[in-house]
């Protein structure tokens, strides 16, 4: 069983990508929350706001890359709760590495897989 | 467009509806049905609405023609026709909206759809790639489909035995698939899909003429026929339970995946033949390269030089300096340069063959016409017609400084003469060996060596090689090279030489093998 009142952000500015997560995640059990913010800083501040449980990221975005929005999510001790799933462009492992840096949980590669993306999606929002 | 469950959210449209209906006057419900479940209410009343309410308005949500849902609205009663009016304009507002929305999550859940097959269809190519033997890919193949819960029940491999012309059944998954597939194979159908050269789908096995009615589990069944390159491999087949089972796009799901596979065990067979074939090479090279001498004997008076280069990995070339006497610092010395048509493998095994002939033959009798006579019948009996040996064997007295010699086939040798600084050419005195029995033998005049006298047995590769404009190096090339060297030791020549058709080929392919035996007399008269 899914979490009741799930919130979950995808923050990515390719709008395709933006769309089909938000598909993959409708269908999700409980009907949770999906957000959506198409850069950076905007998805800083949603997330700051909104205190989801899941966040799906992109890495390179304007304003403010996926890094940078992970660390500041990371040092504030009121999103502990967020587990950060960082989207990166396949063959970009290097991402990883920088990204495990500055705290995210979960890496998957673009493009992604719709049953695996909602595998994780569950395994997450049942154990946060 | 479908009009599938799950495209609007409950909690939109009841924030849609709530605002609809705090807009109207108290005591006004509202509803909306979608898809057959009630979706949205609003109003104390909301929950109990139904079509036959009376006061109820009734208003479709249609999408390209097909009814989606309804939106039920009640206002108060006593309500003002304004009220009504303005009721009817909001809910018809609604239920643009609610259409609108529909039809964009219906578009962006058929591109999910799309996005999810393609990739099913990139994990499912990447899974097949994990196999390294052809039948692990066909059972990967089957995998794919057994993992799938919305695809087939059952599923089998049948491969194709080609010398029988039947089926045998390879791999296969579901609740006693073995028996199933095998029931299915003795029936006319199968017979059937066996010959089609395309696959296809029966969906309600029952209405097939052909079907027998065996296994009775089996309600529709999708076939593909496996082939590469023209050739039959085996037939991919999945069954379901229901009478609807496969679509076309389970039908071209499969097609797909089955290329896929059929192409991954191809070159996963051209792998493992190139592989085992470079180990036979490997192998062949081995034995070839261990035959010829690599300790050359010393010749009191003389020197010699020895080199072989294959242009593959095994070559049809060969050489070799036999001692013939257990005095072997002064005894006769046999000399053996030998090059099989072509090269290659098939060469390779012939020359080498030749030589432990040769070596035998010396061993029994030193007579040089016996020794060639005996090798070349014993040639003639084993090699293919269209296969000979040109071969250069002759005996060195190193006392009387004699060069005896055969040149079956293989020539020009040439012959230095250190007191005149000329080269003089010696043809080719008699066929190749393994042409005719009995090949008519006359001996040819000897060499007679004089001190700083050089003899070059060469092969053909040498001075046919080619640059890369299509010019040879020619035999006169060879000839200047050795009669302008300021005498030279027999090592000097040979590395001029081989510098010489590196320098003249200049990177172009070597096209033929390469083998020389340079003998020079340094000694001056036996005393």
């Amino acid at each position: 069983m899914i979490i009741e009142n799930a919130k979950i952000v995808i923050v990515d500015d390719e709008v395709h990508i933006r769309a089909l997560l938000e598909q993959t995640l409708e269908d999700l059990e409980g009907e949770p929350e999906i957000m959506i913010a198409a850069n950076g800083a905007e998805g800083l501040a949603l997330i700051e706001r909104e205190r989801p449980q899941l966040v799906f990221l992109d890495v390179m975005m304007p304003l403010m890359n996926g890094y940078d929005v992970c660390a500041a999510v990371r040092s504030n001790p009121e999103l502990t709760a967020t587990t950060i799933v960082m989207l990166t462009a396949k063959g970009q492992e290097s991402d990883r590495v920088r990204g495990l840096d500055v705290g995210a949980h979960y890496f998957t590669t673009k493009p992604f897989d719709p049953d695996e993306i909602l595998e994780l999606a569950r395994r997450i929002l049942q154990t946060s | 467009m479908s009009s599938k469950a799950g495209y609007l959210k409950a909690a939109w449209v009841s924030q849609h509806l709530d605002l609809a209906v705090s807009l109207l006057p108290a005591g006004t419900a509202a509803a909306v049905r979608y898809c057959g479940k009630l979706l949205a209410v609003a109003g104390a009343a909301g929950p109990h609405l139904a079509d036959d309410t009376p006061l109820v308005r009734s208003y479709p949500l249609v999408l390209e023609g097909n009814e989606i849902g309804i939106i039920l609205l009640k206002l108060p009663p006593g309500a003002a026709e304004t009220a009504a009016e303005w009721g009817g304009f909001l809910v018809h507002g609604l239920q643009g909206m609610i259409e609108a929305h529909h039809a964009r999550y219906a578009v962006a859940r058929e591109a999910l759809e799309s996005y999810r097959e393609m990739a099913s269809l990139r994990r499912a190519v990447t899974n097949l790639h994990d196999f390294l033997k052809p039948s692990e890919v066909f059972s990967a193949l089957l995998k794919e489909f057994g993992g799938r819960k919305d695809t087939a029940d059952f599923g089998a491999v049948f491969l194709s035995i080609a010398s029988t012309g039947s089926y045998d059944l390879a791999q296969c998954f579901g609740d006693d698939a073995g028996q199933a597939f095998l029931m299915l194979k003795n029936s006319p159908l199968f017979a059937d899909m066996a010959n089609r050269e395309t696959g296809d789908i029966v969906n309600d096995l029952l209405s097939s003429p052909l079907w027998s009615g065996e296994p009775a589990s089996f309600q529709a069944l999708l076939w593909l026929p496996l082939i590469s390159h023209n050739e039959r491999l085996g037939l991919l087949m999945l069954a379901s339970r229901r009478a609807d089972g496969f679509s076309s796009a389970d039908l071209k799901r499969a097609q797909t995946l089955s290329s896929v596979a059929i192409q991954r065990a191809h070159l996963l067979e051209s792998r493992l033949s190139k592989l085992n074939l470079e180990r036979d090479l490997a192998i062949a090279r081995d034995i070839q390269q261990k035959v010829l001498p690599t300790n050359i004997c010393s010749i009191f008076g003389y020197e010699l030089a020895v080199f072989n280069q294959p242009a593959d990995e095994t070559g049809g070339d060969i050489y070799d300096v036999i001692p013939l006497s257990p005095d072997t610092l002064n005894g006769p010395v046999a000399l053996l340069v030998a090059d099989a048509t072509g090269h290659g493998i098939g060469p390779a095994l012939s020359v080498t063959q030749a030589r432990s002939m040769v070596r035998m033959a010396f061993r029994f009798d030193s007579d040089l016409e016996a020794v060639i006579t005996q090798v070349n019948n014993q040639l003639r009996d084993d090699l293919d017609r269209s296969r000979f040996i040109a071969a250069f064997i002759g005996v060195l007295d190193p006392q009387s400084h004699r060069l005896d010699y055969h040149a079956c086939g293989l020539g020009p040798a040439l012959h230095f003469h250190a007191d005149t600084g000329l080269c003089e050419q010696f043809s080719a005195s008699t066929l190749p060996l393994g042409v005719i029995p009995d090949l008519q033998l006359d001996r040819p005049v000897p060499m007679i060596m004089k001190e700083g006298d050089i003899v070059l047995l060469l092969t053909d590769g040498f001075w046919e090689c080619n640059n890369a404009a299509g010019d040879m190096l020619g035999i006169g090339s060879i000839i200047r090279l050795v009669t302008a060297s300021c005498r030279p030791t027999a090592a000097e020549l040979m590395e001029r030489l081989i510098a010489e058709t590196i320098r003249f080929t200049n990177g172009s392919p070597q096209a033929d093998d390469l083998t020389a035996v340079i003998l020079k007399r340094t000694s001056p008269e036996f005393s």
